[in-house]
């Protein structure tokens, strides 16, 4: 009996030394602005501690939130000198840590070793990251978080919905996560924080939270050259009971069914147009819980490049091109040289047969354009030759 | 209580540890989750009972602030969780209980980061005694730092027989074995200044030669795991020659900026006897060459003799030139953290420079040698050959040919923009600032550093004194009164270091870093990294009061400057100020309005868009780096206000400091990151430091390149080159030599074209996006290679021969 009480009291203990964070029944409108109602059930921490020597007495406020499947935080930061807000960089995983921004650091895997950052600027410029066991940072890995930042009067404020699927709560076993919060302004260099430090995965506050252990995304292959490629996922169920899982890659509608404990190779065709921005989605849900989100943005390669070793050449040296082509090449690459007056002086046709090649071509002339063509698109250079020192 | 505490511990855990293997490994109380185990070592932090006396421990963290001095700093991951964490033992006892009997004690010293620096300002004294025997008993002089740390393992080429785990983790601790005899139950530690990482107390040598075997088993793996690195395949080769194949190996020529790794195999085009390369009159020309041996070659060894040209004319090797052996050393990080994240800058290459000495060879694996020579400003055009000689012990096994074709112009170094380094002083930790170092030496050494940049050419164009440990001055007054005053002593290193400054200098001006001038001088108006006058308690008036004598103190010192003179002094009053925010740039701005006040020149570095937008219409000259970044319009902002533009931090390869610096036409390039190593470290040979360390130390404390640096003066000369191109243009105009001129249109046509394809933003060339806060960045594999360097070089030099044939 007194055993039991002991253990009683311990097991308590244990799950009352972790906090709870408020699920939303309703989501927040995620569109920067403070005045949501539905922020008045989520957690609220009005004071953020100073890290380091304090170089400013402007204050931060934080909410924060869930429901089934996203992570909610609000932020509200005072600003000393709006007008000159640090807000330069526009571009998603761009240099966003050097402006006025806010971060959100989860643990979720809850092993206290591996964790994810998202950071937000005061315009909602996203740079996020997974930080690994041995602190080495992937800046590949996106959350796909929806943020919107605005510019107050005296102040910004931030807002974002995390999507949890992006997170790693599928190898969780012990129910709990780390969280903390930091806001930076970076104008005037003062650095705040709640919860615990920045990146110091050991003083993070523990919460208890409803794990969604089990389905993963084990690995993937994704090509980010211009063409037509192939993307696989390979999805893992970690459990022993079967899972189906249904959603959406892109556009295309999927349905995954997972076999205890093994893996699902699902293959998707793309095609990436060069030069433009390009994002790729996977979300798949089990019922309404959504287990898998998986999210890309990149600007696909150029089709070709080249570039000679050198564009100045000894005479009676072989021309040496480096080539890089975007994509499994499929068509032949043209090579022409032309007088600077315009006229062909020799063209040929070369069959490249991986992504790069050095092409070791004869140059006779004293001075060409090489022009290099492959599917409508050119690359060119000027090259000269000269009696060399050694001639 | 604490004793009585202690001895409760050591009564129980007397009974307990009866006959078993005492393990322990010590660190800080926060560490890196689940980084307190080791094999079955319990972590010990100073906490302990078993601790006694003054101690700081350190423990690994991955996200620190980046700093030589942190304990905790950053850097590359170690490769286990024993190098993780340490304590630096200041003045301790150490009492572990055991059992009565001999004792084979096993003691790891040293750490990961920053080595004996750790306290080397406070004290110069190591000690260990291990139950009343001595085993470390050492005084930290300048010559130990040289030869324990500076050079440990220096002789040391390579061998593909030493796995990467043998060759950068083993040397990083030192071991002492020590057999003790234990007759109360506890063993005994004194330590002074010990950098204590682990312990372990065995009952027989077996039991110790097990255990360390387990040790370098797990670390091993715990190695292997955070560093996947592995070899790449050895490259393909023609097969040899007849005489390659009697001799026993193959020669070949390569270029400074040519990566050589073990596995490295040269083309057929590079295989030769004879090395060639070109140079003008008064330029530094390297030779670089190597062989592959095709069998094992015992002591190494290579001779160059003087070089013969036409009409008999010599260029003497020994006097014009220095024959350097290289040996390989891994990449190593790129940032100023130190941190190893890709592994490829795992890949051991041949880089720093030794002495020429006996090196044993094992097939396959190429040796390196670099000559590097001075021609003559007098030397006779045309073509030079040397002679080379290869040795096994004392026995000839081969010869090749150097040639070095003298071109007919001379590298023009008159108006030409001024390269830089940081001054010795700032940011090292060189092991003058050990405490009661040799202050002569401390001299000598920073004359030795402008002598060093002045033999290749380099510009010293920084005011560093001696230091703050061997004043040039002082501020002599009450507070708010100070002037600018010398004892005699202080008169006489005065006057030694301008001296060195005007015979070595090799400067037009000279820049005074403002904060560095006030610390080394201990005005009090420079103190824990704030001016004086910007204490935000301070009224208006006292602040004015304050700033009027640091300024008062300057001025006196520039015109102390000019009596001996140096005329050009320009006052470095802001530094990379984007790095504090807008407070900071604000400040910046202030002090070089106060400097012009007083008729003083304004200098400054940026490195971000704040002090982008606000510093051209103030400060005279103005350098940045890309983080700026650089563009058209900033460079024509500056020289609108009648500013200068320089470049500050733009990278250290042979491109940025070649013909990328020469497009931005600036009238200087300043390059911190050479001298950004910790030199005390006990490791500077590995990677796990950042490396930029383009100087090496000697044993005798002078300097040595590598061929990062002996490249980065090629980058220089490439520079050069152009200058002279254009200055042969100018003179050729105002000779009167037509604008039509085949040879004036050529040279005209060239200029337009290179300024054309060079992308003035330097952030194009770089391999992936860097944070510019400070330092350099890997440039991307492009048309600017070595190949490429030459044959634009010998195109240069037409144009220049040209156009000083025109008439």
């Amino acid at each position: 009996m007194k055993k039991s009480l002991l253990l009683l009291l311990l097991l308590s203990a244990f799950v009352l030394c972790c906090r709870e964070i408020p699920y939303l029944a309703t989501a927040p409108v995620i569109d920067g602005s403070p005045g949501d109602a539905v922020w008045k059930k989520a957690a609220y921490i009005p004071r953020f501690n100073s890290y380091g020597e304090e170089k400013s007495h402007c204050q931060a406020k934080v909410w924060y939130g869930y429901d089934r499947n996203f992570f909610y935080v609000l932020f509200l930061c005072e600003h000393g000198d709006v007008k000159n807000i640090a807000a330069s960089y526009t571009e998603h995983d761009d240099k966003v840590y050097f402006d006025d921004e806010v971060e959100v650091f989860i643990d979720s895997s809850g092993r206290r070793q591996d964790y994810h950052q998202i950071l937000v600027n005061a315009k909602g410029v996203v740079f996020d990251q997974y930080v690994d066991k041995n602190g080495r940072t992937q800046i590949g890995w996106n959350s796909d978080v929806k943020a919107v930042g605005k510019i107050l009067k005296d102040s910004y404020c931030v807002e974002m919905a995390i999507p949890l699927a992006s997170l790693n709560f599928a190898e969780n076993t012990s129910g709990q996560m780390g969280l903390a919060f930091s806001r930076v302004l970076n104008y005037c260099k003062d650095q705040k924080f709640v919860l615990g430090e920045f990146h110091r995965i050991g003083t993070w506050t523990r919460f208890n939270f409803p794990v969604r252990h089990g389905v993963r995304l084990e690995k993937f292959t994704m090509p980010t050259y211009g063409g037509k490629h192939k993307v696989e996922f390979f999805i893992q169920n970690l459990t022993s009971k079967a899972r189906k899982l249904e959603g959406f890659f892109d556009k295309e509608k999927v349905t995954c069914f997972l076999p205890p404990k093994q893996t699902k190779r699902l293959v998707f065709n793309v095609h990436h147009k060069v030069g433009e921005k390009t994002s790729h989605r996977l979300s798949l849900k089990e019922g309404e819980q959504e287990l898998i989100r998986f999210y890309r943005l990149f600007k696909p390669a150029d089709l070709l490049t080249a570039f000679p070793v050198s564009s100045v050449i000894y005479k009676g040296e072989k021309l040496q091109l480096k080539v890089h082509i975007g994509e499994k090449p499929e068509s032949a690459l043209q090579v022409e040289y032309l007088s600077l007056e315009g006229k062909t002086l020799w063209q040929k046709k070369f069959k490249i047969k991986g992504r790069t090649a050095t092409l070791s071509l004869p140059f006779d002339h004293p001075e060409a354009k090489v022009i290099l063509s492959y599917k409508g698109v050119s690359s060119s250079m000027i090259i000269r030759s000269v009696k060399g020192p050694w001639q | 209580m604490q004793k009585y505490l202690l001895l409760v511990v050591l009564a129980a855990a007397s009974v307990l540890l009866q006959g078993k293997e005492v393990k322990l490994f010590f660190g800080a109380e926060k560490f890196r989750p689940h980084s307190n185990k080791f094999l079955d070592f319990t972590y010990t932090t100073p906490k302990s009972p078993l601790f006694k006396g003054k101690m700081r421990p350190w423990s690994y963290n991955p996200h620190g602030g980046p700093s030589y001095h942190s304990q905790g700093s950053n850097g590359s991951l170690p490769a286990d969780t024993m190098h993780e964490h340490g304590i630096l033992c200041q003045d301790t006892t150490l009492t572990i209980p055991c059992s009565n009997g001999e004792k084979y004690l096993t003691i790891w010293v040293g750490d990961w980061f920053t080595g004996v620096f750790r306290f080397s300002t406070v004290s110069n004294i190591i000690k260990l005694e291990a139950h009343g025997k001595k085993i470390i008993d050492e005084k930290l002089t300048t010559q130990l730092l040289y030869k324990k740390y500076w050079l440990k393992n220096e002789s040391y080429v390579f061998s593909v027989k030493d796995d990467i785990w043998t060759r950068l983790v083993k040397p990083v601790l030192d071991l002492y074995r020590v057999k003790v005899k234990v007759t109360d139950g506890k063993l005994t530690l004194k330590m002074t200044n010990l950098l204590l990482t682990a312990l372990v107390i065995s009952d027989t040598v077996q039991e110790q030669n097990a255990m360390l075997k387990e040790v370098e088993k797990e670390s091993r793996r715990q190695f292997a795991e955070r560093y996947p690195w592995k070899p790449q395949k050895n490259q393909s080769m023609p097969s040899p020659d007849a005489v390659s194949r009697a001799r026993g190996f193959v020669v070949f020529q390569s270029h400074g900026d040519e990566v050589i790794n073990p596995w490295t195999r040269p083309r057929k085009n590079a295989i030769r006897d004879t090395i060639r390369a070109f140079a003008a009159k008064d330029e530094q020309e390297m030779l670089r060459f190597g062989i592959i041996p095709l069998k094992e070659i015992k002591a190494l060894t290579v001779k160059v003799g003087d070089f013969k040209g036409p009409n008999q004319s010599k260029i003497v090797t020994s006097a014009c030139g220095d024959l350097w052996r290289e040996r390989y050393k891994e990449r190593g990080s790129e940032s100023m953290s130190g941190k190893i994240v890709e592994m490829w800058r795992l890949n051991p290459m041949s880089y720093v420079f030794q002495e020429m000495a006996p090196q044993d060879c094992e097939p396959g694996t190429p040796r390196m040698f670099t000559l590097d020579m001075r021609v003559p400003a007098d030397a006779r055009p045309g073509n030079y050959f040397a002679p080379v000689q290869f040795f096994s012990g004392k026995k000839l096994i081969g010869t090749a040919k150097l040639q070095l074709k003298v071109l007919p112009f001379a590298l023009n170094y008159k108006n030409a923009a001024q390269f830089n380094f940081q001054i010795l002083q700032n940011g090292t930790q060189w092991p003058d600032y050990c405490k009661g170092y040799d202050k002569a030496e401390n001299c000598r050494k920073v004359i030795d550093f402008l002598k060093f940049n002045k033999k290749y050419r380099f510009n010293n164009n920084y005011f560093a004194g001696y230091g703050s440990g061997v004043r040039i001055g002082h501020a002599s007054g009450s507070a708010g009164k100070k002037n600018f005053a010398q004892t005699e002593k202080e008169k006489k290193y005065f006057k030694e270091y301008v001296d060195a400054l005007k015979a070595h200098g090799n400067m037009d001006f000279l820049v005074i870093p403002t904060h560095v001038f006030h610390w080394y001088i201990g005005s009090g108006c420079y103190r824990n990294y704030i001016y004086s006058f910007y204490n935000p308690n301070m009224s208006p008036q006292k602040k004015k009061e304050c700033m009027d004598e640091a300024y008062r103190i300057m001025k006196q010192f520039e015109d102390l400057l000019r009596a001996n003179g140096i005329k050009k002094i320009y006052w470095y009053l802001s530094g990379e100020p984007d790095n504090y925010g807008l407070p900071g740039v604000k400040a910046g701005l202030e002090r070089a309005v106060e400097a012009k006040k007083r008729g003083m020149t304004t200098f400054s570095t940026i490195n971000g868009p704040l002090a982008r937008n606000m510093y051209p219409p103030v400060y005279d000259f103005l350098l940045a780096n890309f983080g700026t970044p650089i563009s058209q319009a900033l460079i024509d902002d500056v020289r609108k206000h009648g500013g200068q533009f320089g470049a500050h931090n733009t990278g250290d390869s042979r491109f940025q400091a070649g013909f990328h610096f020469w497009r931005m036409h600036a009238f200087s390039k300043h390059q911190e990151t050479p001298f950004y190593v910790k030199f005390l470290a006990p490791f500077i040979y590995l990677p796990w430091n950042y490396n930029t360390a383009i100087c090496y130390p000697t044993a005798q404390g002078h300097l040595r390149p590598t061929l990062l640096f002996l490249n980065y003066r090629e980058g220089r000369d490439d520079y050069l080159y152009m200058h002279t191109l254009e200055t042969a243009l100018k003179k050729a105009h105002a000779r009167g030599v037509k604008a039509s001129d085949p040879a004036v249109l050529q040279a005209e046509r060239f200029i337009k074209d290179m300024d054309s394809k060079i992308n003035l933003d330097a952030r194009y060339y770089h391999v992936k996006q860097v944070d510019a806060v400070e330092g350099t960045a890997a440039v991307k594999n492009t048309e600017w290679n070595s190949v490429s360097f030459e044959r634009h070089r010998w195109l240069i030099g037409e144009y220049i021969t040209a156009l000083e044939k025109a008439r």
